[in-house]
C-alpha cells in the first residue's frame, strides 16, 4: 500500500513540468499558485486514472487466464483492441463532431467484437468453452483489425491515420470527467471480479474439478466474462490500448504472493495501477516536451520482464 | 440411499450408441460399492451422469431422495465428494492449499477461511498420510501423492458419500492399500462410497457390493461372492478365469493361461 | 540533397538528373506526359505552365482547379502503379519515402523515368519548381517563378517585437503539434508569429498537454487538415487560449503543403496576427 502511495506521488511529481514536492503541495491547495491549473486539471486526474485504468487490466488480466487456463491470455484476447479499432475509425471516418463520439464508438466496437466471440464460442450448448474462446478472440480480433485497415486505407480522411494514434494514445485525453465517467463504470465489474476470486481459484482446475468442488462452471464463466470484457471496454475507450499490463503483472504477482486469488486479485490491482503510473511517468518525461505513447513504455518494460518471468519458471 | 441412480441412459452423440443403457446405482451410507468393468463400458459415464456431468437421455438421479435438478450445486458439493480420474493443476499450490479448496463449497464469496475450516483440512490431511508434507508444493509429489491430495481435498468437502474414478493408478502397493484402508475406515463411520476400479480383486476383498458393466450395461449385481462367477464373468472380459478364496473368503478372480485349471 | 540537372553533351536532347533520393535518372528528351504524385509539384507544374504536360495525378491534388481535369490515379504514397503506367507517362515524380523507393526503381525497370522529392519546407518550392522546369524544357519560365516567389516570400515575411506565441495544431486525441521542421512553421516565423514548440525539430510529434499549457499560446492555428473540434475535450479546456477560443481557422489548402502560393497565405496569417492584438 505505501508503495502504491509512492507510485502515485512519483507520478504526481513528474511529468512534463516537472514539480518539487512542495509546488505540489501549493499547487493542490491553493488554486492561485503557479502551475496550479496543470497539477489540478491535468496531472491529478491522470495519475489516478493511470492508477485505476492500470489496476483494472491488471485484474481483467488475471481473472481472463484463469477463465482460459491460460496464462499468455492478456484483456485484449477477446478480440477487444479490434473492435475497439474499428469503432474508432468509424466515427473518425465519420466526421463525427462531438469529441466523446470517437470513445462511445470504440467503445461500442468492443462490446460488438465480445458479443461475436461469445456467441462463437457456444459449443454443443454449452457457452465460453476455454478452448474455442481462445481461438474465437484471436479470429474476431484479427478481422475487425482487418476490415479496420481496409477501411483506413481505402478512405481519404488523413485524420485516419491518427487513428492508430488514438488507439495508443493513452493517458493524454485524462480529465476529471474521463476519471469520474471511468471510476463510476468500474465499480461493478471489479466488485464482481473480486466477489469471483474463490470461483477463480476453482475454475483455474479446469472445469470438471470445479464442478466437483461445487462451482457452477457456467454461470462464472459467463460473470467473469462479462465483467472483464465491459471493464476492458471502457479502458480502451478512455485511454487506448495498453498492452501488457494485463499479461505480464498477474504472473509477477503470482509468484511473488501465490496463485489463490483472494490474496492476488488486490495485489494484482496495486501493482499494475503503480506499473501504469509510472510507465506514463516515463512517457511523458522522456522526450519532454513531446511523449511516448504509453504503449510502447509498457512493452519496452513488459516484454524483458516478462522473459525474465518465463526463464525463472521454466528454470 | 443417499445417491441413487434410476435405469440412467446416456448417449453421447446424437446418432451414436448408448454410452448408458439402463443401469441402475445406489450408494448408502456404510457401504463400499465396486464398479468394475472392462475398458469402455461405461463406469466413468455412469459416475458422471451421476454428478450431472453427462446428458441423460432417460432416467433419473436423486439425492437424498430429492432429484438431482432441485439441488444447488454448492449444496451438493457439501454432501458428495469426488475423485477423478486425472487432474493437471496449472499454477502450483501448496499442499494445505490445495487441500483446502475441498472447503470452497462451504464458503461464501465473502467468508475468510475459519477455524472449523481448517480442523477439516488438518483431519483430511491426517488421514490421507500428507500431514509432513503439508507445505510442500504439488508440482514437487510424485504421482501417488498427488492422488492421496485429491482425496484428501474431496474428504475436507465433509461429504457423506465419496464417489473415486480409479483412485489407485500410479499408486505403488502401499499407497493402493493405503487408500483402500482409508476409504474402508470412512465406510465403517458411515461414509457412502462408490469406487471405480481395474483392480477387481483388491475390490473384491474390500467391496460390501460390486456392480459390473459390460458395453454400457449391468451384467451383474451383488455381493463379491454373487458376483464373481466363472459364467458372468468370463463373457464380460474375454478371457478365460479361475475363481479362487483369499484367507479373509473373499473371491478372487485368476486369468488362466492357456492348460490351467482350478478346482474347487 | 539538391536536384542537380545537366544536359549532356552533343544529344541536347537528353536529360540526368539527380533527385532527391540520389539516384541518377536518365530522360531521353524533355517530359510532357508527367504523372504527378505530390500535390505540391502538381500545383508547381500548373504554376510554371506545364498544365497539359500533366497527365496523372493523386486524389489530393486540388490546386488548380483545371487539375481536376486531369485523371487521377489514387493514393501518391505507395502508388498503384498500374493506374500511373495506364496514363503513359514519360517521367513520374513521386514523394520521397521508403515505400516510393520500391516504386520508383520498379518505374524505372520498366522504362519510365521516375523522381523522388522532399516537399517539406519552403525553400523546396522555387528548387523543385527549378528541377521541373528544366525536366519539361521550362526553364525559363520555371526561373522566373522562383524569382517572383523568393521576392514575394521577403516582401510578405514581417518581423514583430513582441511575436504573437502560437500552437500549430495538427491532432488533438493525443495532443500532436507541429515542430520546427514542417513549412507550417516556418510560414508563421515569416508572419511575424512564434511557434511554441520551435524547440521540436520534427514536423509534428505528440506532446504533452501539459507542456501547451505550460507555455500558454496567445493562438492556437488549425488547418483544415486538423481536428474538427479541440473545444469540446475537457483536458483541452485547462489552455487558456481554448478557453477564450482564440482560434485561427485556415481552411486553404495552401497550408497544407509547401506551394507557390506561401507568400498569400502568409499575408492572410499576417492579418490574422494582427487581429489578435488588443
Amino acid at each position: 500500500m505505501l508503495l502504491a502511495a509512492a507510485c502515485l506521488l512519483a507520478g504526481m511529481l513528474a511529468g512534463a513540468v516537472p514539480l518539487t514536492p512542495a509546488a505540489l503541495w501549493r499547487g493542490v491547495v491553493d488554486p492561485s499558485a503557479p502551475s496550479a491549473e496543470i497539477i489540478r486539471n491535468l496531472r491529478l486526474p491522470r495519475v489516478f486514472l493511470a492508477f485505476l485504468v492500470g489496476g483494472s487490466l491488471g485484474v481483467c488480466g488475471a481473472a481472463l487466464q484463469a477463465l482460459v487456463r491460460n496464462p499468455l491470455a492478456e484483456p485484449y484476447l477477446l478480440g477487444l483492441s479490434g473492435g475497439a479499432g474499428l469503432g474508432a475509425v468509424v466515427a473518425i471516418g465519420l466526421k463525427m463532431a462531438s469529441s466523446w463520439a470517437v470513445p462511445i464508438a470504440a467503445f461500442g466496437g468492443a462490446l460488438a467484437a465480445v458479443a461475436l466471440v461469445y456467441r462463437l464460442s457456444q459449443v454443443e450448448g454449452r457457452r465460453l468453452d476455454p478452448r474455442v474462446l481462445l481461438l474465437a478472440g484471436v479470429v474476431v480480433g484479427a478481422f475487425a483489425t482487418a476490415l479496420m485497415s481496409a477501411i483506413i486505407v481505402l478512405s481519404d480522411a488523413v485524420q485516419l491515420r491518427n487513428v492508430f494514434l488514438w488507439l495508443l494514445g493513452g493517458l493524454s485525453r485524462s480529465s476529471w470527467e474521463s476519471l469520474g465517467i471511468f471510476l463510476l463504470y468500474s465499480i461493478i465489474p471489479l466488485g464482481l471480479l473480486f466477489l469471483s476470486a474463490r470461483s477463480l481459484d476453482l475454475l483455474v482446475l479446469g472445469e470438471e474439478t470445479a464442478h466437483h468442488l461445487g462451482s457452477n462452471v457456467e454461470r462464472t464463466r459467463v460473470i467473469i466474462y462479462l465483467a472483464t470484457a465491459l471493464l476492458t471496454a471502457a479502458g480502451v475507450a478512455t485511454c487506448g490500448i495498453i498492452g501488457f499490463v494485463g499479461l505480464v503483472v498477474p504472473h509477477a504477482v503470482r509468484r511473488v504472493w501465490g496463485p489463490l486469488h483472494r490474496t492476488m486479485l488486490p495485489f494484482t490491482f496495486l501493482v499494475s495501477g503503480c506499473f501504469l503510473v509510472l510507465a506514463d511517468a516515463v512517457a511523458r518525461t522522456v522526450v519532454r516536451p513531446a511523449e511516448l505513447p504509453v504503449g510502447v513504455v509498457t512493452a519496452l518494460i513488459g516484454v524483458p520482464v516478462f522473459a525474465l518471468l518465463l526463464r525463472r519458471t521454466l528454470a | 440411499m443417499i445417491l441413487q441412480a434410476i435405469d440412467l441412459r446416456v448417449r453421447y452423440a446424437a446418432q451414436g450408441p448408448l454410452a448408458l443403457d439402463g443401469v441402475s446405482c445406489g450408494i448408502a451410507p456404510g457401504e463400499l460399492v465396486a464398479v468394475v468393468g472392462p475398458n469402455g463400458s461405461g463406469k466413468t459415464t455412469l459416475l458422471r451422469g451421476m454428478v450431472g456431468l453427462a446428458p441423460l437421455e432417460s432416467g433419473e438421479v436423486r439425492l437424498e431422495d430429492r432429484p438431482l435438478a432441485a439441488w444447488h450445486r454448492g449444496d451438493f458439493a457439501r454432501r458428495i465428494g469426488v475423485v477423478s480420474q486425472r487432474e493437471e493443476m496449472l499454477y502450483p499450490l501448496r499442499v494445505s492449499e490445495a487441500v483446502m479448496l475441498g472447503r470452497y463449497a462451504s464458503l461464501g464469496p465473502l467468508a475468510s477461511i475459519g477455524e472449523a475450516d481448517r480442523r477439516q483440512v488438518e483431519s483430511a490431511l491426517r488421514r490421507c498420510d500428507l500431514w509432513d508434507f503439508r507445505f510442500r508444493r504439488v508440482s514437487e509429489l510424485s504421482g501417488g501423492e498427488w492422488q492421496r491430495v485429491r482425496v484428501a481435498r474431496a474428504l475436507a468437502q465433509a461429504p457423506a458419500a465419496l464417489l473415486l474414478d480409479e483412485p489407485t493408478t500410479a499408486l505403488d502397493i502401499r499407497h493402493e492399500m493405503e487408500v483402500f484402508e482409508l476409504i474402508h475406515q470412512l465406510v465403517g463411520e458411515g461414509l457412502g462410497a462408490m469406487v471405480i476400479t481395474h483392480h477387481m480383486n483388491l475390490a473384491a476383498r474390500y467391496a460390501t457390493r460390486m456392480l459390473v458393466l459390460s458395453a454400457g450395461k449391468t451384467v451383474a449385481e451383488g455381493t463379491p461372492r454373487e458376483v464373481f462367477q466363472r459364467e458372468v464373468m468370463e463373457p464380460v472380459f474375454q478371457w478365460p478365469l479361475g475363481v479362487v478364496r483369499w484367507l479373509d473368503a473373499a473371491p478372487q478372480l485368476i486369468p488362466l493361461r492357456p492348460g490351467e485349471e482350478v478346482r474347487g | 540533397m539538391l536536384a542537380a540537372c545537366t544536359r549532356v553533351g552533343a544529344n541536347s536532347g537528353s536529360l540526368v538528373v539527380v533527385d532527391d533520393a540520389g539516384d541518377t535518372v536518365r530522360l531521353a528528351h524533355p517530359a510532357h506526359r508527367v504523372v504527378s504524385l505530390i500535390p505540391a509539384t502538381t500545383e508547381i507544374l500548373f504554376a510554371i505552365g506545364d498544365g497539359p504536360v500533366v497527365v496523372g495525378r493523386t486524389h489530393w491534388c486540388d490546386y488548380p482547379a483545371e487539375a481536376a481535369q486531369v485523371t487521377d490515379v489514387g493514393d501518391g504514397i505507395s502508388p498503384n502503379l498500374e493506374a500511373v503506367l495506364a496514363q503513359k507517362p514519360d517521367l513520374v515524380v513521386m514523394y520521397r519515402s521508403g515505400s516510393n523507393a520500391a516504386a520508383a526503381a520498379q518505374l524505372r525497370k520498366l522504362g519510365v523515368p521516375a523522381l523522388q522529392f522532399s516537399v517539406d519546407r519552403l525553400v523546396d518550392v522555387p528548387r523543385v519548381a527549378r528541377a521541373l522546369g528544366s525536366v519539361t524544357n521550362r526553364q525559363a519560365s520555371a526561373d522566373s517563378l522562383t524569382a517572383v516567389f523568393i521576392r514575394r516570400l521577403n516582401e510578405v515575411s514581417v518581423t514583430d517585437s513582441s511575436p504573437p506565441r502560437i500552437l500549430i495544431v495538427s491532432w488533438d486525441q493525443p495532443p500532436m503539434a507541429i515542430g520546427a521542421g514542417s513549412f507550417l512553421s516556418e510560414m508563421v516565423t515569416r508572419a511575424g508569429g512564434s511557434n511554441i514548440f520551435q524547440d521540436l525539430k520534427a514536423p509534428s510529434a505528440q506532446v504533452s498537454i501539459e507542456a501547451i499549457v505550460e507555455r500558454n499560446p496567445d493562438a492556437l492555428l488549425v488547418s483544415s487538415d486538423g481536428p474538427p473540434s479541440i473545444a469540446s475535450r475537457p483536458e483541452w479546456r485547462t489552455v487558456p487560449a481554448v478557453r477564450e477560443q482564440r482560434f485561427i481557422h485556415v481552411t486553404s489548402s495552401a497550408f497544407s503543403r509547401p506551394s507557390p502560393r506561401a507568400p498569400e497565405a502568409i499575408q492572410e496569417l499576417v492579418a490574422r496576427f494582427r487581429e489578435l492584438r488588443p
